[in-house]
């Protein structure tokens, strides 16, 4: 053991290079696993905020039987609660506005009360998404001041800067405005929204509130109901415990961006592996004729093991220490990147990075584990030959093509996917996806040979002639195995990249159609809060009247509403409790077509809007659809207001503003009737050609004047502006990539960097009989090439492949998709992998060309 | 003219206290065809002499002529040229590229050169069958005894045809048969193919076919010998001469 440890030792000091670059390929595998993992909490908790917030849910809402204000004390307790995610308590009062104070105003409708609410600004902002118009929000440290609306500050003539008083039991309190957020829109008193310890102080009630809000950190049904009543057994009967009703749809949303997530973090474990197992691979590899030597002189094959596992030991070791701290550091500055973008664009903050002692534990175990088996592994083997064998020089010996295990496995697994990739069942066929995936990496040692013989001949007759693209190829052909495990660094990357793009271009070119052809009017009048139109105030069709009577405007169309629920029972039945709540949407039959359009799934625009004005037949979304499994012919039963009513489902149909939620689209005449609804919730106009766009939008604006609620804008705009909210909000994805990318490229050059240290003498030989520096630089560069090639092409046949099951099994979890081919994407991994190889043979080539040949030439093999 | 002129020749590695002078004025003129031997004691500074008459690397004083040329005065890239078209190296091991067949490897100066890659394998294969590897195109290093590796680097030493082939102890990781039959070869090359050949050895048997010896030791040519017939009375010879420095 002693002499094992000496030598282990003398080793790593001795071969400082070498040791370097191993150490770094552990520092490498680690980085990527743990920085990947300590960001995906942040990045997963952003997602769910956004969504969740979106949706304006909170998981339970915690309030005092008596309805009074409670210790805030209680919200310590909860958030130990495990499984909690975050818990925020809020403190409110109404507060009379004392017309002395407030005068009325010619213009104004002051508000008789407002509520002071008390909010934790961090936990707060992690529960619901507080937009600002102007200023900033509120912080811990603020005191006297306040955010407020932007309808409260038109009403109370305030500005951002500007101080206000309010009476509150601790007297008069000045406070100055620092935020100003979207004027409110639905029904109750208008916010103050101050930090909750001023609240506190001002109430004379400290350190108490009057509601908890808490959101938990899973999704999972099960595991909800078992937190829900773990927390009414840890608070007792004194509290009542709220719990919404599971929107199917918003938990369809965040699964399905749970599973990309954690596939990000799965991927990043794999690519970390295949890092360090492939450079270990080499290093025994090298290390063959000394072994040989060492046991020719008498040391025991336990020994000769033990030097090499307690070298795979120390730099395991090392290489994790450092891997942890450049992969925080990483985390930590990719985070404070991304929350500029997330607060810019979406007023969201981004935690830091999330280190639990189980994601070191695993980090470690990795990164040492891995470095010990891929150090043990080939130095068994390299055991088990006779030392003379070992001593024997290598002349390079080309590995045998025999297809092994591994191309067998990888054989079934292909024929498991093409027959499972297009079954009808979501399990099967994401399974399928998966299985091709893994087939691929399987196969990979098997199609080194070909595929870059393929690339080989391109790459002859393009830039590396002489010869020097066939001596690339035939230098990764030597070792499919390690090109086909580089290579796969790349596949999984861009795999990932391509199948996370067909999903996107599938949504982006679905949403893209129906923005477009929901928009398609010159103007929009747009309610506060577009597509939850409950909380909208409409305006009566006189607004409607007169905008048509504007000499500028040709048409007008406008959107009702009403809530109501759908059954999908074929005749009226008694029992309805469990039907599916629904909007109900009036449109106007014969203007609605020209300025909107609904994208059919079933149906058509030429019979089902005529159907509509003729009797009680409705259009359903997609969603409706999928809900109710209702079908163009069905009848279904709507529960109004006024009673049951049956209606006959004439098409599917989708627009932008409402696809995510269960709709159908009446009549006006039919609202009218059935909901005694007239309200206009939505408005578009078109001009006449050539008529005074200006003049059109200052009568508009006049009229709007009694319509506040309404905002005038331009269809262009609006759908820019989405468009943009709609590119942002996948920011965070990019850069996922961009942490997936590197990885691959690390693998490519550290693949490279062995390759040429490996063939120093090989590499003085061609030098010696004539290759020029270039020529040498060239031959690096069309192995790199070649290398990122095959990764490209694997990777893009995989990514593909999983692209396509994701999107055709969106529907299963809320979304029907159309697939669209990603050629942008394809493109991007194709020019990425160029790149890379460019990159990654920069300095391994370089060192190559530079190298002295008379020391090449002398370079212990 | 000679194929191959070295004047005044030094090369000294290191500085100060540690410097190692491996060349002392070396001064040497090959002929067009003839067959000259290197001899001396390890570290005597014969490989160091053959790289520098390969333009591998720069000496530290002095000038190397090839037909005429000085290399001193040329760029890494034109060096390379001249060593694909007027020399050809032999070396003692790891002489091959294991990736490619014989063929592909007798043929790299000419594609390293730009020549098309059929023209080449066609001027390799000329040469395989010359060196008595006429079926042998096909394998690939790890498929050909020691001996055969060796005659296919002499075809790819003389595949561009160029003046001057130089041999780093191209005998030394060869059994005693093998090591003769090199010799032969290199022997025909000089005699009957007219290139000249520079060939560092320490085995007296193999130098023994050269048509003249130079004895170098502390990177000095310490005497010269020339012979006029070539069997084993002059292996002895040259034996005994060795013994004697
Ligand atoms: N790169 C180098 N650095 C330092 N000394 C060297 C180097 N190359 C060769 N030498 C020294 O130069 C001398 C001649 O070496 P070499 O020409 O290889 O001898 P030979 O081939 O005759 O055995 C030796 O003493 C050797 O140690
Ligand atoms: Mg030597």
């Amino acid at each position: 053991m002693k002499t094992a440890m000496h030598l282990a030792l003398r080793y790593l000091a001795g071969r400082k290079l070498r040791t370097a670059l191993t150490t770094l390929a552990v520092v490498f595998g680690v980085f990527v696993f743990f920085g990947m993992n300590a960001v995906l909490p942040s990045v997963m908790a952003t997602f769910q905020h956004n969504v969740q917030s979106a949706w304006g849910q909170v998981d339970a809402t915690i309030t005092h039987q008596s309805g009074e204000a409670f210790p805030a004390s209680v919200g310590a307790k909860l958030s130990a609660f495990p499984g909690v995610r975050v818990v925020s308590g809020f403190l409110s009062r109404p507060v009379n506005l004392p017309p002395s104070l407030y005068p009325a105003a010619k213009g104004r409708r002051i508000p008789s009360a407002v509520s002071l609410v008390g909010i934790a600004p961090k936990e707060a902002a992690q529960i619901r998404t507080y937009t600002l118009e102007e200023g900033r929000f509120l912080t811990d440290a603020d005191a006297g001041h306040a955010v407020i609306t932007a309808s409260l500050a038109h009403a109370l003539g305030l500005a951002l800067g500007s101080s206000f008083a309010l009476p509150t039991p601790s007297g008069m309190a000045r406070l100055a405005v620092v935020g100003i957020r979207p004027a409110r829109s639905s029904p109750g008193n208008e916010e103050v929204l101050i930090p909750l310890r001023e609240a506190g102080r001002l109430f004379g009630s400290p350190d108490r509130v009057s509601a908890l809000e808490v959101n938990f950190d899973t999704f999972d049904a099960t595991r909800r109901e078992s937190l829900h009543a773990g927390l009414r057994a840890g608070l007792g009967d004194e509290y009542k415990i709220g719990s919404p009703a599971t929107g199917t749809e918003l938990f369809a949303t965040l699964k399905l961006g749970m599973y990309a997530i954690n596939l990000f973090g799965l991927v990043a474990m794999a690519m970390g592996a295949f890092i360090i197992l492939n450079t270990y691979r080499t290093v025994v590899a090298e290390r063959r004729r000394d072994l040989g030597m060492l046991r020719a002189l008498g040391a025991d094959g336990r020994t000769l093991l033990a030097v090499l596992l307690i070298e795979g030991f120390l730099q395991g070791l090392a290489g994790t220490l450092v891997g942890l701290a450049v992969g925080w550091g990483f985390a930590a500055a990719l985070l404070a990147g991304l929350s500029g973008i997330m607060e810019s664009f979406m007023h969201v903050r981004t935690g830091g990075p999330v280190v639990s002692p189980l994601l070191v534990g695993i980090t470690a175990v990795l990164g040492i584990g891995m470095t010990l088996l891929a150090a043990g592994i080939p130095a068994r083997q390299a055991l088990r030959i006779s030392p003379l064998e070992a001593l024997r020089p290598v002349e390079g010996k080309t590995a045998a093509s025999r297809p092994g295990k591994g191309f067998w496995a990888g054989v079934l697994l292909l024929l498991f996917a093409s027959a499972a990739v297009w079954n009808p069942s979501a399990a099967v066929s994401l399974c399928g996806g998966a299985a091709f995936l893994l087939a691929l990496l399987l196969l990979a040692p098997t199609l080194v040979r070909p595929i870059t013989a393929l690339f080989g001949g391109l790459l002859s007759r393009t830039i590396a002639r002489d010869g020097v693209g066939r001596l690339a190829q035939g230098q990764l052909a030597r070792q499919p195995s390690r090109s086909a495990v580089t290579a796969s660094t790349t596949l999984l990357a861009l795999a990932l990249l391509v199948a996370t793009g067909s999903v996107m271009t599938s949504i982006t070119e679905h949403f893209l159609g129906m923005l477009k052809a929901t928009l398609a009017s010159d103007y929009l009048l747009i309610p506060p809060t577009v597509s939850v139109w409950a909380s909208d105030v409409g305006a009566k069709p006189e607004l409607a009247e007169k905008i048509r009577a504007l000499p500028e405007v040709s048409l007008v169309s406008t959107l009702r509403f009403a809530s109501a629920s759908l059954s999908s029972r074929p005749s009226m039945g008694k029992e309805l409790s469990g039907d599916t709540p629904v909007s109900v949407l009036g449109i106007d039959p014969a203007s609605f077509p020209k300025v909107s359009a609904l994208r059919f799934e079933s149906g058509n625009a030429r019979l089902a809007y005529p159907a509509l004005a003729s009797g009680r037949n409705l259009i359903l979304n997609g969603s409706a659809a999928s809900t109710t499994k209702l079908h163009p012919g069905d009848r279904a039963v709507l529960v109004t207001a006024r009673g049951l009513r049956e209606y006959r489902v004439v098409a599917i149909g989708n627009d932008y503003l409402n696809a995510k939620l269960v709709t159908a689209y009446v009549s006006q005449e039919n609202l009218r009737e059935d909901f005694g609804k007239i309200e206009d919730v939505f408005l578009q106009f078109n001009l006449k050609p050539g008529a005074d766009a200006a003049r059109a939008e200052m009568g508009v604006r006049t009229l709007l004047e009694d319509y506040p609620q309404f905002r005038l804008t331009r269809s262009q705009k609006y759908l820019a502006d989405n468009l943009a909210t709609f590119y942002s909000a996948f920011g965070a994805l990019y850069l996922l990539f961009i942490i997936l990318a590197v990885p691959s490229l690390l693998a490519l050059v550290n693949t490279l960097a062995i390759g040429v240290f490996e063939r120093t003498r090989e590499l003085g030989m061609l030098r010696a009989i004539g290759a020029t520096r270039g020529q040498v630089r060239l031959l690096v560069l069309a192995e790199a090439m070649l290398l990122s090639s095959l990764g490209a092409l694997l990777g893009l046949a995989a990514g593909g492949v999983v692209g396509r099951v994701l999107v055709s099994n969106a529907e299963h979890l809320g979304f029907t998709l159309e697939y669209s081919f990603p050629y942008v994407w394809m493109l991007a991994s194709i020019a990425i992998a160029v790149a890379f190889g460019a990159l990654a043979a920069y300095f391994p080539g370089r060192r190559a060309a530079r190298m002295q040949i008379v020391e090449a030439l002398r370079h212990e093999g | 003219m000679g194929i191959l002129q070295i004047d005044e020749l030094s090369k000294r590695y290191g500085e100060g206290e540690t410097a190692v002078v491996a060349l002392d004025r070396v001064s040497v003129k090959i002929e067009r065809g003839e067959f000259v031997a290197v001899m001396g004691p390890s570290g005597c500074g014969k490989s160091t002499l053959l790289h520098l008459a390969g333009g591998l690397d720069r000496p530290t004083s002095g000038r190397v002529l090839i037909e005429g040329t000085d290399l001193s005065g040329l760029s890494d890239g034109k060096v390379a040229a001249i060593r694909r078209r007027k020399i050809g190296f032999v070396f003692q091991f790891f002489n091959l590229i294991p990736i490619l067949g014989a063929e592909e490897n007798a043929a790299l100066p000419l594609t390293l050169d730009g020549v098309s890659p059929a023209a080449a394998r066609e001027k390799a294969r000329h040469w395989l069958a010359k060196v008595g590897l006429a079926n042998r195109g096909g394998n690939r290093p790890d498929q050909l005894s020691g001996g055969q590796q060796q005659r296919v680097a002499v075809a790819r030493a003389l595949v561009a045809e160029p003046a001057l082939v130089l041999a780093d102890e191209p005998t030394g990781n060869l059994d005693s048969r093998a090591s003769e039959e090199l010799a032969a070869l290199l022997r025909q090359v000089a005699a009957e193919w007219g290139r000249s050949v520079l060939m560092v050895t320490h085995d007296a048997r193999i130098a023994a076919y050269a048509d003249r010896i130079l004895f170098l030791k502390d990177g000095r040519v310490v005497d010269e010998t020339r012979l006029s017939a070539h069997g084993n009375d002059e292996g002895r010879l040259v034996r005994e001469r060795m013994e004697k420095l």
